[in-house]
């Protein structure tokens, strides 16, 4: 009886979130900000906090908790962020960067002492499947930017060690510039081809009409013709 | 004949295991709020039963941090107790029965009397020093020992466990986030009674996990590992009760067997601006904390802006 730590879990809540800081509850999770770009792209910023976050004690710890955030599936296995790319890290104290646009900001009181990590990759396939290894203590809150009509609340899902999330479609790949270049040709150059061979057949049955009279002596071409009276 | 006895060996085996199992009925709409209030208000601590019944449920309210219930569900009164009352318990010591509380935001323990008349105080200064992180205690909950001993954890801190004596003097400290024990946001403990000796029952909540320990520290055993962030507990009989935050309450028996699962989400949550609007009854949101009533029936509170009780009648 595991409930549900082996589902799936749907990421399709608008739920808003109170400061996750509220007075004295402390942030419990990494925050995961995914945005999905055109061209298949992906950029994923995982946060970490070490000045609210119980289980993240100091700066070290941070990042230790950023380096296996996340799993992304590929093909029948599970790949760790960091075979992906090199992370960029970054220290800051913007809470807004990373938390939902539906966050009521933080008290003032609140500290805040952010490590984000930014992986960006274009995608292979068509989605993006994430899971938290099993054996991970921080739990990640998941969640996208608002594509769709403006004021719409983010989509957001938290995990815990082992959840898997849905598929999350990525953006359609672009056609690369070269290939734009040389795709309307090749589909000319055989059209045009079967054109120049369709010419070059109709000039020949044109040209083997003739051929067919052929067994009229060609000096006498016009001799059926009657001579002008 | 043989298949016979066989048969009926089964049948009653059956039986026996059917008469351990427990059900419960989610009660709809139980709490009456306080006049003039459509919710409890800001939730984020803890709900006990005290001996006649009475429910004590905290919420962030300034100077009244405590709101006392009828065992209809209906507001009596508000305590003037502080608001952060993150963890309590209300337990029988020496001749009276009190209100034992970590208040999270003042970093102290307290005791009360059931009017919320503080008559103890643990401070800050009380707490060895060299323990804290460096953030500072950050005290969840607290629960008292047979012998009087006040157990106290640093939850949202080091997760270090003190023992302080009955009149308040710092004894012991275990647990933390090496070894043996290795805690992590070891959210609440409670004294497990059901045993003999009595245990610590900790919600280690880091690793999703409980365990015990003896009373100095021991490591005993785990209860149960990769749950939905245990948060709180109560005790009843041979009974458990846990509230896991990122949604779900179950039930254990006293061999660690989960015998229940009440109000699960069927969507993790762990999140506290869940609106009223959005409640489904008999589905909890983010559980924060739990109580058996006198008769075994469950009451839940939540982390939630609004404040919510949920409560499940035991099936007879």
């Amino acid at each position: 009886m595991r409930l549900g730590r082996s589902i799936r879990i749907l990421a399709a809540g608008g739920a808003v979130l109170a400061p996750l800081c509220a007075f004295g509850h402390a942030i419990e999770y990494l925050t995961a900000k995914l945005t999905l770009l055109p061209d298949a792209f992906v950029r994923l910023e995982i946060t970490a906090d070490h000045a609210s976050n119980p289980l993240i004690p100091d700066e070290a710890a941070a990042l230790a908790a950023l380096k296996n955030p996340l799993h992304l599936q590929s093909g029948s296995k599970w790949l760790p962020l960091s075979d992906l790319t090199a992370p960029k890290i970054e220290h800051h104290k913007d809470w807004s960067r990373y938390a939902p646009p539906n966050l009521p900001p933080p008290p003032p009181e609140a500290e805040h002492s952010l490590i984000t990590a930014t992986w960006q990759w274009q995608h292979p396939g068509d989605s993006l499947i994430f899971t938290v290894p099993k054996g991970n203590m921080h739990d990640v809150f998941l969640w996208q930017p608002t594509q769709t009509a403006e004021g719409d609340a983010p989509r957001w899902m938290v995990l815990l060690a082992g959840d898997v999330t849905r598929e999350i479609p990525v953006l359609p790949r672009r056609w690369p510039f070269w290939l734009l270049l040389v795709i309307p040709p090749a589909l000319l150059l055989p059209w045009l081809l079967l054109r120049q061979m369709r010419k070059g057949t109709h000039a020949n049955s044109r040209a083997k009409i003739p051929d067919i009279d052929s067994s009229q002596p060609q000096g006498n071409r016009h001799s059926h013709v009657p001579p002008n009276p | 004949m043989t298949q016979s006895i066989l048969s009926l060996i089964t049948v009653v085996a059956l039986a026996g295991g059917a008469a351990a199992e427990v059900a419960y009925e989610f009660v709809p709409n139980f709490i009456t709020p306080p006049p003039g209030k459509e919710t409890i208000g800001n939730g984020h601590g803890e709900i006990a039963v005290d001996s006649s019944g009475k429910i004590y449920v905290s919420v962030q309210e300034a100077n009244a941090g405590i709101q006392v219930y009828g065992t209809d569900g209906k507001f009596i009164k508000a305590l003037p107790l502080p608001q952060s009352l993150h963890g309590f318990v209300v337990r029988k010591d020496g001749d009276g029965e009190f209100i034992f509380a970590a208040v999270l935001g003042e970093k102290k323990v307290i005791k009360a009397k059931l009017d919320g008349t503080v008559v103890l105080e643990i401070p800050t200064s009380a707490f060895p020093e060299g323990k804290a992180g460096p953030k500072g205690l950050a005290l969840t909950n607290c629960d008292v020992a047979p012998n009087g001993d006040i157990y106290v954890v640093d939850g949202y801190g080091q997760s270090h466990i003190f023992v302080f004596s009955r009149e308040g003097k710092f004894k012991a400290v275990f647990g933390g986030p090496g070894e043996p024990l290795k805690l992590a946001n070891a959210h609440k403990i409670f004294i497990d009674r059901r045993f003999e000796p009595a245990r610590v029952m900790i919600c280690d909540r880091g690793h999703k996990r409980m365990l015990h320990t003896d009373l100095a520290g021991t490591f005993i055993g785990e209860i149960a590992t990769e749950m939905r962030n245990p948060s709180s507990a109560s005790f009843h009989g041979n009974l458990m009760c846990v509230a896991e935050i990122a949604g779900n309450v179950s039930v254990w028996d006293k061999d660690n067997k989960r015998v229940a699962d009440l109000g699960t989400a069927p969507k993790l949550t762990n999140t506290p601006k869940i609106e009223p609007k959005d409640w489904q009854q008999g589905v909890v949101t983010s559980p924060h904390g739990i109580t058996f009533d006198n008769d075994g029936n469950i009451l839940e509170t939540e982390w939630n802006q609004w404040g919510r009780v949920l409560r499940w009648n035991l099936k007879k």
